[in-house]
């Protein structure tokens, strides 16, 4: 089995939670005996570029860099005379059985197409990794400007966030996006919730797989360097927040939470916050240092980390908060929670709600409510048999592989094709 | 009974002709102060309200009076002079002319007719001198003369069709102020005849003029259109009579403005409801007329660009002609570019957006490596308008049929195109057909067009889309129809090029697909919309405001074309039932 792997971005360009699981993906592949394995990123620095070259190999021999070149963001397609000549002659020579595209950002909609054109018979599988072909808000499926949770996409409803663009504009946009997952053979989603967004959105529910991001293979975790804390014996609940700083990913309702809890008096209750806000709109920025700097003696903020550091980090805290105020698909740092036995306390909407069960590996609060985020760290605390459960509820929790069942996909779709 | 003229000539001080000489004795109630004057040349006559004054002649005696005439008016070039006719109410007198007739103009006949010291010395005699004493146009600005009694201004003065003026500019006067406004051009003099112009609302003349001029008329804009008024190499000039017999130049710059800016800015300034309106094109649209002529008369230049290969023997040319939003064509390829369409087929893209050339370029090369379909580009050197465009695509079309599409058109059925055309030779009786255009929501855009007189319009009948933004019905098969959009049309090419494309005295895009199926019918084939195939169509929804005034108001010029060619042929469409006329090709 030949199988190509493509990213909208490269580990070694840019760390985030989908080319790392793609590429992850790509070195388990690599690691399979039957199985001959590309990778295919894209960056849009200029500084892997050749002249009269779109593709090139700066890192390894079967990993593949594309610099992009003229892009139109709105409809992802991709102007790139280069690439279109470029991709083409990569496909002719690796000859693929499946090609794997993790998002369509910076290759573009057309190599769907330039796949299916190039070899007729190799299949097509799309990993969908948020929402953008539904929003066009970063795909957030959150309003603009006021950050309220959205439900619904369409012409009329995006103008309303956009106003400058044209109802009829977002109408061509998802006419364009439709048209070239047309030629798509299977999607994958991380989560239910994203699957079913795009299922209202208009792809076939029966053309989905909900499998999760196969995760980098870690030497060891904390889990096994430093297990929880026994809560009996604890007078102390330590809280950590980890992932950007950002309004998306809820900062604001922990401060106010720990704000609230500090005014109760409560000193049992410890936050600590771990995260980069470097790339944040200055107004936040400066905001956020503001709020630091007047934290009181239950938060404190501890900066930016490698993502290498992150299960050393996990082992000084007892449970995981991820509050964010949008839907999330399938966030990195509550796989990385639970795989360092931490229980993960989260927003109750859509991918958090569906990757932490409530009662089991974590408890939920209504999103954006940092009163009841409060309420539930304090009914938390004075229940150590209910931080014994969800101690136990994680390290007992079921565990797909999710590479064994991306193989099977694959295997799936080749066997089909040979029986016609 | 008639006398006799011994010196004439024309006199460009005096925005006339002058002539002097004799009439018979009992002609003296007949001949003075203001009448009629008609001059009568070998090749033509001049005439007018002129100005008679008696002039002392001892030598003639019995025979009759001297008689001094001025009309003014200008001076073509029609021979000589062979008599003048002079009369008012009282009867008239026929001035004949002999061997010895003496012609001279300008300085040298006010010389000759230094008799002025002869003339009566009544209120006729004063007048006629005040003429002749006027000063000559000497480049300057002298209305200032006027301050406290009128206040004048040219904003543009717009030439079109080699001699002809439009004019447009605005007058606060003093009530009675004025005797009459001349253009005047080397030896022409044209009336300014306000009353017959079109009207404009110029508040911010008031607000700076009203008080000192105690007017408060906000309509003191006009607009004329004066043809014929400009002698080549002579520069024109306004020259302002007033009550007093006195005279004011105001310059004239010509405006730089040419082709569809000068259409545009004759039509920023209007708002004409109801009667106004066809008035108001009575006034202006030939005007119009030959600015449209003049901006398309150039010759013209296209470049072709061609993307790959197209089919040297295609069923079908589509010719999109490409304005504005050029991203739409990323979208329009990519679902033309399936199933082999570009064997079948060829694509002409006109990029009637010069400015845009060079990026339509880039993403024509880009869409032609991404989706293989061959394109052939067609680079106009300038801005020509939808006929045009469209024209110059089906010059260079190669296939058996043509297929007029907007840019703004989306197949999102893969064989929409096949579809028409089967449809099309299935049917010898049909000469163009078209399909059901539906906006982004499902709902009608456009299922044949029929024609309603708008009030507001003057009457005139405009095409109307009935249905649109309704739910379309299910099986309606192909119904005939008056006529269809030119967003998509598709007809035999033969039939375009008997039909010569789009009617270009349309300007930008109005009208011109009624024309077309009007003047298919009239070869006797019938035009219907397929609801089996359905497109989709775009309607940009443009902000309302001041600034796009002059674009309804072209839409209205086309209008007026279309109501001079078309009127009669539509009132008898009305008495049909379209709606439900199936016709020969009903199904």
């Amino acid at each position: 089995m030949r199988v190509l792997i493509t990213s909208h971005s490269h580990p070694r360009v840019q760390n985030g939670g989908s080319e790392v699981a793609s590429h992850a993906l790509f070195e388990r592949l690599r690691a399979c005996g039957d199985v001959e394995a590309w990778y295919l990123g894209c960056t849009r620095s200029t500084a892997f570029q050749r002249a009269g070259q779109s593709i090139t190999q700066p890192f390894s021999e079967r990993d593949y860099l594309y610099t992009v070149g003229e892009f139109e963001d709105f409809k992802f397609a991709n102007r790139d005379t280069g690439f279109a000549r470029d991709f083409r002659l990569l496909l002719r020579t690796l000859r693929p059985d499946i090609v794997h595209f993790h998002h369509y950002v910076n290759s573009g909609l057309e190599a769907f197409a330039c796949v299916r054109e190039q070899l007729p018979d190799a299949k097509i599988v799309l990993t969908l990794h948020e929402l953008l072909a539904i929003c066009h808000q970063q795909g957030q499926m959150v309003t603009r400007p006021d950050g309220n949770l959205c439900r619904r996409s369409g012409p009329i409803e995006c103008n309303r966030c956009f106003p400058e663009v044209q109802p009829s504009d977002f109408f061509l946009r998802t006419v364009y996006i439709r048209h070239f997952m047309g030629w798509v053979d299977r999607f994958v989603s991380p989560s239910h919730f994203l699957a079913q967004r795009y299922v209202e959105w208009g792809l076939p529910e029966h053309g989905i797989d909900v499998i999760e991001n196969v995760a980098r293979e870690t030497a060891k975790t904390s889990a096994m360097l430093r297990p929880p804390r026994s809560p009996g014996d604890l007078t102390t609940l330590r809280v950590g927040f980890f992932g950007q700083i950002s309004m998306l990913k809820g900062i604001e309702v922990v401060i106010e939470a720990a704000t609230l809890l500090e005014r109760e008096g409560r000193t049992d209750i410890l936050f600590s916050v771990h995260g980069d806000d470097s790339n944040q709109p200055a107004v936040f920025r400066s905001t956020f240092r503001t709020q630091v700097a007047a934290f009181g003696d239950n938060i404190v903020f501890r900066g930016a980390y490698e993502n290498s550091e992150v299960d050393a980090l996990m082992a000084d805290v007892d449970i995981v908060l991820v509050p964010s105020v949008w839907w999330e698909n399938s966030p990195v740092v509550i796989q990385e929670a639970l795989r360092n036995g931490r229980p993960v306390i989260c927003s109750d909407i859509g991918g958090m709600a569906e990757k932490v069960i409530s009662g089991q590996t974590g408890l939920h609060f209504p999103v954006g409510d940092a009163r009841a985020l409060a309420g539930v760290l304090k009914a938390l605390a004075a229940d150590p048999e209910l931080r014994q459960a969800l101690l136990r509820g994680v390290a007992e929790r079921r565990q797909d592989d999710a590479f064994d069942a991306h193989l099977q996909l694959y295997r799936g779709l080749l066997q089909a094709r040979e029986q016609g | 009974m008639s006398g006799c003229v011994d010196v004439y000539g024309y006199a460009v001080s005096t925005g006339g002709w002058l002539l002097c000489g004799w009439a018979p004795p009992l002609s003296g109630q007949a001949v003075s102060g203001e009448c009629g004057v008609s001059l009568v040349f070998e090749n033509g006559s001049v005439g007018g309200e002129g100005l008679v004054a008696q002039v002392l002649r001892d030598d003639l005696g019995d025979l009759g009076f001297g008689v001094l005439v001025h009309v003014p008016g200008s001076c073509p070039s029609l021979g000589r002079l062979i008599s003048a006719i002079v009369g008012g109410d009282g009867g008239s007198v026929t001035m004949q002319t002999t061997a010895e007739l003496t012609r001279a103009d300008d300085g040298a006949l006010l010389d000759i007719l230094q008799v002025q010291r002869l003339i009566s010395a009544d209120a006729d005699g004063d007048r006629i001198r005040v003429v002749m004493q006027r000063p000559g146009f000497s480049g300057r600005d002298t209305l200032g003369q006027f301050e406290g009694q009128l206040a004048f201004q040219i904003d543009e003065a717009i030439r079109y069709g080699g001699s002809g003026m439009l004019l447009n500019g605005w007058l606060l006067e003093a009530p009675r102020g004025i005797r009459q406004i001349r253009l005047r051009s080397g030896r022409r003099s044209t009336p300014v005849a306000l009353g017959a112009a079109v009207r404009t609302e110029r508040p911010d003349v008031i607000a700076k003029y009203g008080a000192a001029l105690r007017s408060h008329r906000v309509s003191c804009g006009f607009i004329v259109a004066l043809a014929d008024c400009l002698e080549p190499g002579e520069a024109a000039y306004v020259e302002i009579e007033v009550a007093s017999g006195e005279i004011g130049f105001l310059p004239i710059r010509p405006s730089v403005l040419r082709g569809l800016a000068a259409i545009r800015n004759t039509l920023s300034n209007l708002s004409p409801r109801y009667d106004e309106v066809q008035r108001t094109f009575d006034i202006i649209g030939p005007a119009l007329r030959l600015l449209n002529q003049e901006r398309l008369a150039g010759p013209r230049s296209h470049r072709e660009i061609v993307f790959g290969a197209p089919p040297t023997n295609p069923d079908c040319s589509v010719i999109v002609p490409l304005h504005g939003r050029i991203d739409y064509a990323e979208v329009q390829v990519a679902l033309l570019a399936r199933d082999g369409f570009g064997q079948r087929h060829e694509v002409i893209y006109v990029v009637d957006d010069p400015p845009a050339a060079a990026a339509v370029l880039r993403l024509a090369d880009s869409l032609f490596r991404r989706f293989g379909l061959p394109l052939r580009l067609l680079l106009p050197n300038e801005n020509v308008g939808f006929a045009p465009a469209c024209n110059a695509g089906l010059d260079i079309a190669r296939g058996r049929h043509i297929c007029f599409l907007n840019s703004d058109v989306f197949g999102l059925q893969p064989d929409w195109l096949d579809r028409l055309l089967a449809t099309l030779r299935g049917r010898p009786d049909l000469g163009i057909v078209g399909p059901l255009l539906l906006f982004e929501d499902g709902t009608i855009q456009h299922q044949g067009m029929r024609y309603d007189r708008l009030p507001e319009f003057g009457h005139w009948l405009f095409p109307v889309h009935p249905g649109k933004g309704s739910r379309p019905v299910p099986g309606r098969g192909l119904v005939v129809h008056p006529a269809i959009t030119g967003a998509c049309m598709v007809l035999s090419r033969q039939l375009a090029l008997d039909l010569e494309g789009f009617d270009e005295r349309y300007v930008i895009g109005d009208f011109e697909d009624s024309d077309l199926c009007l003047r298919a019918r009239r070869r006797g084939v019938s035009v219907a919309v397929d609801h089996g195939v359905s497109l989709i169509h775009l309607e940009r929804k443009s902000q309302a405001s001041g600034a796009e005034a002059w674009r309804s108001n072209v839409t209205l010029y086309n209008a007026w074309l279309h109501q001079a060619a078309w009127a009669a042929q539509l009132s008898a469409d009305a008495g049909q039932d379209w709606q439900d006329e199936r016709g020969p090709c009903g199904s």
